[in-house]
């Protein structure tokens, strides 16, 4: 019997919960930083700096590679009963890239003299990855598509090369 | 004033979760597009999956539509990925990631189905039993 291909599809949602967490925390304490001047030190931009790295670490090496992935595989999955499915890490990993350029951008619009940046870009990304933990919510499922549609399949995919139309589970045409 | 904007954040992310959710696997019936004979089958009702590398659901969706094919000899189950086949997924407006078509063995689509749903939803689908909204394309159209 081959092993599955795949994650289990719950370590993204732990990684998505303690991501929402801290970035809610980065918007709570970066909200002073809107009306304030630029300060590299201040707490709620290096949180987002650091936000921010986390994602491009999952982003670039897969989202089971991230600190949460991998704090997930070593101490909870062991734990917990087998996924009734497994899915591919692509999704996830789409979703850490979309993090990543939220909230770089909120860094360098920060740095460009936008202080409310930090906030409003901590903000978007946590109703993204609070949507993800609370509700399941896919963002690869929901944007993947639209960007294909212009030709951006980040390297994934040729848009408009048919390979195969699988019928059923066991022949393909 | 830190509060209530988090505050506020929490809700509205919460409001736009609950309306994502209440969108999910609701039946849409549909009539007047046929599909060609390449993404079905012929003499029997066909699922049609369209999904995407990026689609982590529909790996969930993939065995309970499968089961469904299975269990009856009337039903056929096709997945296709939306990347590969952008035409077909742009003239069918799919946006979005699993989107499941109910094809008639004449071609027709019946209904569309956004998100992840219950084998049940799908089979009532299948019978018609459930149109929540119904789309009557303005003139025969086939893909």
């Amino acid at each position: 019997m081959s092993k599955p291909t795949g994650i289990d599809p719950r370590g993204p949602r732990f990684g998505a919960t303690i991501t929402a967490v801290l970035l809610l925390v980065d918007v709570f304490i970066s909200i002073p930083l809107a009306t304030a001047p630029i300060n590299v030190e201040a707490p709620g931009y290096v949180l987002l700096v650091v936000l921010s790295g986390i994602f491009l670490w999952g982003a670039v090496g897969g989202v089971q590679q991230s600190p949460y992935g991998l704090f997930f595989a070593k101490f909870i999955r062991p734990r917990l009963k087998a996924p009734e499915f497994v899915e591919s890490p692509a999704g996830p990993t789409f979703s850490q890239a979309v993090g990543f350029l939220v909230t770089i951008t909120g860094v360098v619009l920060y740095l460009a003299g936008i202080p409310a940046a930090v906030p409003v870009a901590a903000a978007i990304a946590f109703v993204a990855a609070f949507l993800n933990s609370a509700f399941g919510f896919c963002l690869g499922c929901e944007i993947y598509l639209l960007f294909a549609k212009r030709g951006i399949t980040f390297g994934l995919e040729k848009p408009g090369t048919p390979r195969t139309v699988r019928v059923g589970s066991d022949h393909n045409i | 004033m830190e509060y209530g904007i988090v505050a506020g954040l929490l809700v509205v992310s919460t409001l736009l979760g609950l309306v994502w959710k209440s969108r999910q696997g609701r039946v849409v019936a549909q009539s007047g597009s046929t599909i060609s004979l390449d993404y079905r089958e012929t003499r029997k009702t066909t699922i049609l999956q369209f999904t995407t590398e990026m689609c982590a659901p529909c790996a969930q969706l993939k065995p309970r539509l499968e089961k469904i094919a299975n269990f009856r000899s009337d039903v056929a189950y096709r997945d296709i990925d939306a990347v590969e086949h952008l035409d077909l997924a742009n003239r069918l407006s799919i946006r979005s990631t699993p989107t499941t078509l109910i094809v008639s063995p004449d071609g027709e689509i019946r209904a569309r189905i956004n998100g992840i749903a219950t084998a049940e939803t799908f089979i009532n689908a299948i019978e018609g039993t459930i149109p929540t909204r119904s789309v009557t394309a303005t003139e025969e159209t086939v893909i």
